[in-house]
């Protein structure tokens, strides 16, 4: 398998949230602005990268009937130390996520690239695999957090663009967060048609 | 490497296995961030202490002492003379959408000084703005207003409750007939905020009080009749009784104390009557104030 295709699918072609629509959760919880949005990508992808190495060097001990117990147990201990380590050295970020950093692990990308892919390959393309769909789940919740935050505040990662005064609040609030997510799924559609 | 079989023994072992490494894994890592996250939770409250007692208006904090009224933390402060300088008391309430956590700088008057939302979870944009709204409002001038020279002027509300004193304000929204303005579409997040500023000024007020009692009981105690003024009203009546058991307890350790420093004892009441403009907390004083004689 191509390596560089490997590296590049998770950003545009196979975006996780634009164009396989999973993880719709975080995506429309925590981007209420493009920090925290970024801060979930990441954290989402140090887990997504860390369970997929590990999942590929045990797939052959793993009997096929308990994969997704074992697959689950692997996530669930990842996003426990992402948690803690948060917790300990970051907690003004920790905070601010809070709930959604444990919720991680029912986050259908992790499993879905352990049962998809890693589960398939060799541990090398399997880190790039998440490696490359952490930077699309990374990417597009900090597009959409930047979104939502320059229109319904006026602030873009904290710096005040325009007067919060002229700020539409709904993009703060839930609705404005599928509206967004609908506008931007749109726009990257039409790219990759082009 | 041929894949394992799915027996039952099989599957067994596997998840045993995987579940006892990733337990050791966790545990370590426990170990490991324990400590730091322990250190953190100190220095947030610690910072919050010191954000709501500012030095500039209360000076130098030499020590702090735990008190608790109505299971919120007051936080008493005294100065390098052993003067109670304030206290940065907790403070809570029901908001719109989970609790509202206030730590409220109070001085010795009972004037709020300062103050920190802990914890809060409303709704962003309407009701996280209590963080920022009970202070002066603060001119945050945005990029194009930068470029283009022309300032938005914010809408001129009265919210701040800084300097304000709740025994001699009506800290209510201005619907409920209080002085302040409320967050803008947030009456229930603003009416749990100023709630929450209410109960911990109560909070503060009652530890204040006991703290009266308790340096009369030790003097009475001694046999020394010495005239403090107490006002003994109805509302101290009532907290006597809300708080009989904790007072119990609190009046045990007074004499216990007492007996082991009875010297020291009376001579830091003469010079906190001397220097300081309120009685101070005199329980537990007796041998970490250095007296210059």
């Amino acid at each position: 398998m191509n390596k560089l295709k490997v590296l590049t699918n998770g950003l545009i072609k196979e975006n996780p949230v634009l164009v396989l629509l999973l993880g719709m959760c975080p995506t429309l919880g925590t981007t209420s602005s493009a920090i925290n949005g970024m801060s979930m990508g990441l954290a989402t992808t140090f887990v997504l990268i860390c369970s997929n190495v590990v999942i590929s060097l045990i797939k052959n001990l793993i009997p096929d009937k308990v994969r997704i117990p074992a697959f689950i147990v692997v996530i669930a201990s990842f996003v426990t130390i992402v948690q803690m380590s948060m917790q300990a050295y970051l907690p003004e970020l920790y905070e601010s996520l809070g709930l959604f950093i444990p919720l991680i692990v029912v986050n259908c990308i992790v499993l879905g690239r352990a049962e998809a892919f890693a589960a398939k390959n060799s541990v090398g393309v399997s880190a790039l695999d998440g490696i490359s769909m952490g930077l699309g789940f990374t990417i597009a919740l900090t597009l959409l957090g930047s979104m939502r935050e320059l229109l319904g505040t006026g602030k873009l990662f904290s710096v005040a663009i325009y007067p919060s005064g002229y700020g539409m609040l709904l993009f703060v609030l839930a609705p404005g967060a599928f509206i967004a997510l609908g506008y931007l799924i749109a726009i990257v559609n039409r790219l990759r048609k082009a | 490497m041929k894949k394992l079989e799915s027996t039952f023994p099989n599957m067994l072992i596997v998840l045993t296995l995987i579940a006892l490494v990733a337990a050791a894994g966790l545990a370590s890592m426990n170990n490991l961030t324990k400590e730091p996250i322990a250190v953190s939770a100190k220095k947030k409250s610690d910072d919050a202490i010191k954000k709501v007692l500012p030095k500039d208006k209360v000076g130098v904090i030499a020590r702090t002492e735990i008190v608790e009224v109505n299971d919120l933390k007051i936080n008493r402060a005294y100065g390098e003379n052993g003067c109670f300088i304030g206290a940065a008391v907790e403070g809570n309430a029901t908001g719109f959408s989970g609790d509202v956590l206030v730590m409220v700088g109070f001085d010795k008057d009972g004037n709020i000084l300062e103050y920190e939302v802990l914890k809060q979870s409303e709704t962003p944009g309407l009701g996280t703005k209590m963080t920022t709204w009970f202070k002066p409002q603060v001119a945050d001038t945005s990029l194009v207003e930068k470029i283009v020279g022309f300032v938005v002027e914010p809408a001129k509300v009265n919210s701040s409750i800084l300097g304000l004193n709740p025994a001699k304000n009506n800290l209510t929204v201005s619907k409920d007939g209080g002085e302040l303005d409320a967050i803008t579409a947030s009456t229930i997040s603003s009416r749990a905020f100023l709630l929450a500023i209410a109960n911990a000024y109560n909070a503060y007020d009652e530890a204040y009080k006991n703290n009266l009692k308790n340096s009369s009981v030790e003097k009475s105690i001694e046999g020394q009749q010495e005239e403090t003024e107490i006002v003994v009203d109805e509302k101290i009546v009532k907290n006597k009784k809300q708080v009989a058991e904790k007072k119990e307890i609190k009046k045990t350790t007074t004499k216990d104390d007492l007996k082991e420093t009875k010297d020291l004892e009376l001579k830091v009441v003469e010079v906190d009557t001397k220097t300081c403009a309120t009685p101070t907390n005199n329980q537990n004083n007796g041998k970490e104030i250095d007296i210059n004689e």
